[in-house]
């Protein structure tokens, strides 16, 4: 675990998961150790080592949480800065800048389809839940299109998101409103506090990514919970594939089935779990779970998924200090959110206790 | 020499759903000695040590190299421990597969 060169006794008999935690929360020197402990090669990449760690802080009052420090107090003024680069097709990020906030269109579909998306995810952040972009803080939401040759992914790298063009065959796009909102989200879950990226916490991860995503979407659209199809990724695969999507949150398991991509694996009960030491212990697999409790908990209220059901998520988020967080420990925390939102009694603590109950998770 | 790179991860978990095998000594120069000396197993041996990516929805690539007369080495290798140029050469790499 430790470096045979730079040894520091003082962390060397820390766990690595704990290191973790610190490369994660910790602040820019704390991370920087963490790092290169965690490190066997003491090889920190330069573009790594730019990431500045922000330290989580304690929020007041009853039931305090540990948020970023530009979420403390009340939420500030608008404060909307895109920045959408062109990758050309290769790997370097971010790429050429070609659209800063304000400019006028680029006629570039991805790099307009990418800058109207991202204002779309940051007005959901900052005008249903108070949050100042990503961060909370005001960071720049900066955005790479074109990002490789027929790159079959997006991603976030932990201080942008980019956007592949897709080969044709198996995608057509990532620029979908849905992605762009489940890229974005793993931002807001990496200055929440984060959860690590594997196993449970993983999931729970990728599930907060597709829950604020689709709501990114519905918003957008104006749907409600009752008249959405709550699909991720909808419309992106090739027109070859068989299948709507990426995921389903209403059926997770039904999104495609083909011949090239298989079976859509996602389970949508505790029954079902999958074990597997792929994709980092199945985080787009099991997420299937938590997925389908959102959803149910929607549909047992009503309304817009971005109210009630997202004040309570988001709540949770902020709440949950436990980046190894269990799907339990999350199922428990959004309980807990919920107590303290609308009271113990309540129509919403009891429609979450069954929705969650109906998935696997007795709270 | 072969070289075999499959994937996982990413936004749908199945990586890119691409695979490309690859016979080095067919392949037209620059692209040859771009691939021997990126792909080389001693190249790959020094990446895969890194930490943990950080960012989510990341691919994980899966690297088997067949040299003759020697053992498959197998690599698997996050894309955030991939120079930006290598990750380059792959996607032409698995670009020259599709279109052979």
């Amino acid at each position: 675990m430790c470096c045979p060169v730079r040894r520091d006794s003082r962390l060397c008999i820390v766990p690595p998961h704990m290191l973790r935690v610190l490369e994660m929360r910790g602040d820019r020197k704390t991370a920087a150790m963490a790092r290169r402990l965690l490190d066997q090669s003491c090889r920190i990449r330069d573009d790594r080592a730019a990431i500045a760690a922000r330290p989580m802080l304690a929020e007041g009052g009853d039931a305090p949480g540990f948020v970023a420090e530009g979420y403390l107090g009340a939420a500030a003024a608008r404060g909307l800065l895109r920045e959408i680069h062109d990758g050309e097709s290769r790997a370097a990020l971010p790429g050429r800048l070609v659209r800063a906030e304000g400019d006028p269109p680029t006629g570039d579909a991805s790099a307009d389809g990418a800058y109207d998306g991202a204002g779309a995810v940051y007005d959901l952040y900052f005008e249903e839940f108070g949050r100042n972009s990503l961060d909370g803080a005001g960071m720049t939401l900066i955005a790479t299109v074109h990002h490789r040759r027929n790159f079959n992914n997006a991603f976030w790298d932990g201080r942008q998101m980019a956007y592949g063009d897709g080969g044709g065959e198996i995608f057509r796009t990532f620029i979908e409103t849905s992605v762009i909102g489940h890229e974005m989200s793993h931002g807001v879950v990496q200055f929440s506090g984060g959860l690590v990226y594997e196993g449970q916490s993983g999931a729970l991860n990728e599930s907060f990514a597709d829950v604020f995503g689709a709501q990114t979407r519905q918003r957008l659209e104006g749907t409600g919970a009752c008249e959405s199809d709550w699909l991720i990724g909808k419309g992106i695969l090739g027109p070859g594939i068989k299948g709507v999507a990426l995921r389903s949150m209403k059926m997770p398991g039904t999104a495609y089935s083909d011949a090239l991509l298989g079976q859509d694996p996602q389970p949508y009960h505790m029954d079902f779990y999958v074990n597997t030491t792929e994709d980092n212990g199945g985080v787009h697999v099991n997420s299937g779970i938590p997925n389908h409790a959102f959803y149910l908990y929607c549909m047992y209220l009503g309304g817009n998924s971005w109210g009630v059901p997202g004040q309570v998520w988001y709540d949770a988020l902020r709440r949950l200090n436990n980046p190894y967080a269990s799907f339990h420990d999350w199922a428990t925390q959004t309980v807990q959110s919920a107590v303290q939102l609308h009271g113990v009694g309540s129509r919403e603590v009891l429609a979450l206790r069954r929705a969650w109950t109906l998935v696997g998770l007795a709270i | 020499m072969m070289i075999t790179i499959t994937t996982s991860g990413g936004i749908g978990g199945f990586g890119l759903a691409r695979k490309a095998e690859v016979a080095v000594d067919e392949l037209p120069e620059p692209l040859h000695s771009e691939t021997c000396a990126r792909l080389d197993p001693a190249a790959l041996a020094g990446l895969r040590a890194g930490s943990a990516p950080r960012g989510a929805d990341r691919i994980v690539y899966h690297i088997v190299v067949v040299e003759q007369g020697a053992a498959p080495s197998t690599f698997d290798l996050p894309e955030t421990v991939l120079p930006g140029p290598t990750l380059d050469l792959i996607d032409e790499l698995l670009d020259f597969v599709s279109k052979r």
